[in-house]
């Protein structure tokens, strides 16, 4: 025989006293909310716009630099061409050539040396032909 | 039972949970701790990229600051053979554009464009206008880079001296190799930070570590006296049908070449055009059997030892025995009492193997090494030879008269004209030098170190022996008339040596080589002069083949150098050179040296690294 179980009294719960809530009421944004937001954009829009005007100021200046080196490179390279072409102009055999060739012109003949003396001046000339030029 | 069966869910998702931490902290470490240097630079190959900024080469000056060589850029011209292929132009388009610019035909382009490689030269050290068209065609694939290319802008000058460097840069030859570690100078690098695409992010900061330029060099060579040289070198060379010759112009008083010059010569812009033999600067490369001209050492040596005296008369027949050899004279003369001096200006073997014989063979010996024979000079070029002088234990019966008459031994023609710079500044040899100095950042002149000086004879024996040199071209038997200079008293000596036979023992038939060695103004000698004629034909005695030559680069150099002539009335007061030349010799310094500043500062306009852009 099973015995039914016995259902045990439940304690009568405690009666709360009804309280009486707070009204709910609409919150509005905090005073100073708009402020904020006011600052954030003053310093965000004009740090991103710095930032990025910052940059490309700086990409610029570097393409400039960049150009002003290869200006200056250029400036060099043709500071040597014209050195070479100056020291080939005046390579001494070719100004030889051209002496002789073009504008005529004869080797010096040997030169005479002259003795200045007190007592007297005496001439040293030279005997050999001129042969070297130069 | 729902509980344990949650823990052991827990416990499961724990241990993944630990798992995973665990295998992406095992990672972590592998990649940050174990395999750093590896990812890092993977890192640096996948955004970074290296240049190499070439170190621009220095220039070599000659003494008055005319560029002898320097370096000018240009362009090189390369393909990438797979951006070609992947291009949408047909690369024989791109042959055909570029076949004209870099003087190729289209098909061996064509053929370039093709290959397997990821990049070819087309074109290198082209003039940098060509890389500037290239560039403006815009051909996919093809790129120009800048090189620097070796030019030599007076017309070769110098060659044998200034030597050549290779399309690399690097010196190859004569000076620009032996002065390639000043040359040179140090590459830098670019580093740039680039995108996956390769292409270079331009906003990103550069890494720049500058190149370091080579320092420019100046040397003794005047451009004007060796172009003089150069010219009247080769027109006695072919003149006289030689194979060749040499010629060297020193500065007595300070050692300084002033002119090395050799024939034949070449272009150095144009090495491939040129056969080896005419690269060489047979003036420190090449030896010879100085022949007569080394007669001054043997009688530098009696006279120094006192195995005889200026006014001692010996017997001289035109013929003499040593062991089983007879020696003989030039010409046959009967027997004659001679002075040191008229055995110098005649040249008589006879005289000179007499006074080696007083004289022995090892003081001999000893005097032809402290003249400089069997060492290098120390000029510092590279591949100087330094001549044969055998070991007196090695010498044979008949090598003491043969070797006081310059045969058997064997001496370039710098080693030669330095014996001859040691008799015309007193007996003290001064190091020849061919490298003035080098010019800094600052672009200022650092002098090179002074050339060592060291006393070889004493300056009575050294006096004495010049004195008798000018015997050899002002006596009536002297054997150099023609190399008299005008206007100055000028002592030497000839030279006519046979050449050893290269393919059997002794000397070859008609095979000579002609040289006059001498300096001026002999009461006070300022430059030494040396020329040697290979083989010249049908003449050749040194007195008359190299003799003349000797008096045209002496005459120039005399004049250029404002030396003053040779005192006439001095010069006529005394048959051999009078005491007034000997006062001259032994007390004052060379006209060069009384010099109060260097030449080029004399110049009229400043040397020209002053006005030198700054370098990058």
């Amino acid at each position: 025989m099973t015995a039914l179980p016995v259902r045990r009294p439940v304690a009568p719960r405690p009666q709360i006293p009804p309280t009486r809530r707070p009204q709910l009421r609409l919150v509005g944004p905090p005073r100073h909310a708009r402020r904020y937001l006011a600052l954030m954009i003053f310093v965000a829009v004009p740090g991103v716009f710095g930032s990025v005007a910052l940059n490309a100021l700086a990409a610029e200046q570097s393409f400039a630099h960049r150009e002003l080196v290869r200006e200056v490179d250029t400036l060099n390279l043709r500071v040597d061409g014209l050195t070479v072409s100056v020291a080939r102009l005046e390579a001494p055999d070719r100004i030889r050539r051209h002496a002789e060739r073009r504008l005529g012109m004869v080797p010096a003949e040997q030169p005479a040396f002259l003795a200045l003396q007190p007592t007297r001046a005496s001439s040293h000339v030279a005997s050999r032909p001129p042969d070297t030029g130069g | 039972m729902a509980r344990s069966s949650s823990r052991r869910r827990l416990s499961l998702l724990l241990a993944v949970y630990l798992a995973v931490t665990l295998v992406m902290g095992w990672r972590l470490v592998s990649i940050q701790v174990v395999n750093a240097a590896e990812y890092r630079g993977l890192a640096v190959r996948q955004t970074q990229r290296q240049l190499t900024l070439p170190a621009r080469r220095g220039r070599l000056y000659d003494r008055g600051g005319e560029p002898l060589a320097m370096s000018l850029a240009a362009a090189t011209i390369y393909a990438n053979p797979h951006e070609v292929r992947s291009s949408r132009m047909p690369p024989m388009v791109i042959a055909r554009s570029l076949a004209p610019l870099l003087d190729r035909s289209a098909q061996d382009l064509k053929g370039l464009l093709l290959g397997d490689e990821g990049f070819v030269y087309l074109g290198r050290q082209l003039p940098w206008r060509v890389g500037e068209q290239v560039t403006a065609l815009r051909l996919p694939g093809v790129g120009v880079l800048e090189e620097s290319r070796r030019v030599y802008p007076s017309d070769g000058l110098a060659a044998h001296v200034v030597g050549f460097a290779g399309i690399d840069g690097e010196g190859l030859a004569g000076l620009e190799l032996g002065l390639d570690p000043i040359l040179a100078g140090q590459p830098g690098a670019l580093q740039l930070e680039r995108a996956p695409g390769g292409l270079e992010i331009s906003a990103a900061p550069r890494q720049v570590t500058p190149p370091v330029p080579g320092r420019d060099v100046v040397l003794t060579i005047d451009r004007q006296i060796q172009s003089m040289t150069e010219r009247v070198l080769g027109d006695a060379v072919s003149g006289y049908g030689a194979e060749g010759g040499s010629a060297v112009v020193l500065d007595v008083a300070t050692g300084e070449v002033l002119a090395m010059a050799s024939v034949p010569t070449y272009d150095p812009e144009r090495i491939g055009n040129s056969p080896v033999a005419a690269r060489r600067n047979r003036v420190v490369t090449d030896i010879f059997e100085p022949g007569s001209v080394n007669k001054v050492i043997t009688a530098s040596a009696a006279l120094e030892e006192g195995a005889i005296s200026v006014r001692e008369r010996l017997k001289v027949p035109d013929t003499h025995r040593v062991g089983s050899k007879v020696f003989s004279d030039s010409h046959s003369h009967p027997t004659q009492r001679m002075t040191l001096a008229e055995i110098m200006a005649q040249s008589s073997n006879i005289g000179t193997i007499k006074l080696a014989q007083r004289v022995g063979p090892r003081r001999l010996h000893e005097y032809l090494e402290r003249f400089g024979y069997g060492r290098v000079s120390g000029v510092g070029f590279p591949g100087e030879s330094a001549g044969l002088l055998p070991e007196v234990n090695t010498w044979w019966d008949t090598s003491l008269p043969t070797i006081s008459i310059g045969q058997g031994v064997s001496a370039s023609l710098l080693q030669v004209a330095s014996v001859f710079t040691t008799i015309a500044s007193g007996g003290e040899q001064v190091q020849p030098s061919l490298v003035r100095g080098n010019v800094g950042p600052d672009d200022q002149l650092r002098p090179a170190a002074t050339a060592p000086r060291r006393r070889v004879v004493s300056q009575e024996t050294a006096d004495t022996l010049a004195r008798m040199l000018v015997g050899v071209v002002d006596d009536e038997h002297g054997t150099c008339e023609l190399c008299a200079v005008p206007g100055y008293a000028v002592g030497g000596k000839t030279g006519t040596a046979q050449k050893p036979s290269t393919t059997r023992r002794g000397y070859e038939a008609g095979a000579y080589v002609g040289s006059f060695v001498g300096f001026a103004p002999a009461e006070d000698p300022a430059v030494v002069v040396g020329v040697a004629l290979d083989e010249p034909r049908p003449l050749y005695y040194g007195g008359l083949t190299a003799g003349p030559v000797f008096a045209d680069i002496m005459g120039f150099t005399l004049n250029h150098r404002h030396v003053p002539p040779s005192d006439p009335d001095a010069r006529s007061a005394a048959p051999v050179v009078g005491s007034a030349v000997t006062t001259a010799a032994a007390g004052e310094p060379s006209p060069l040296a009384r010099s109060p500043l260097p030449r080029w500062t004399r110049r009229p306009a400043l040397p020209a690294w002053v006005h030198r852009p700054a370098r990058r």
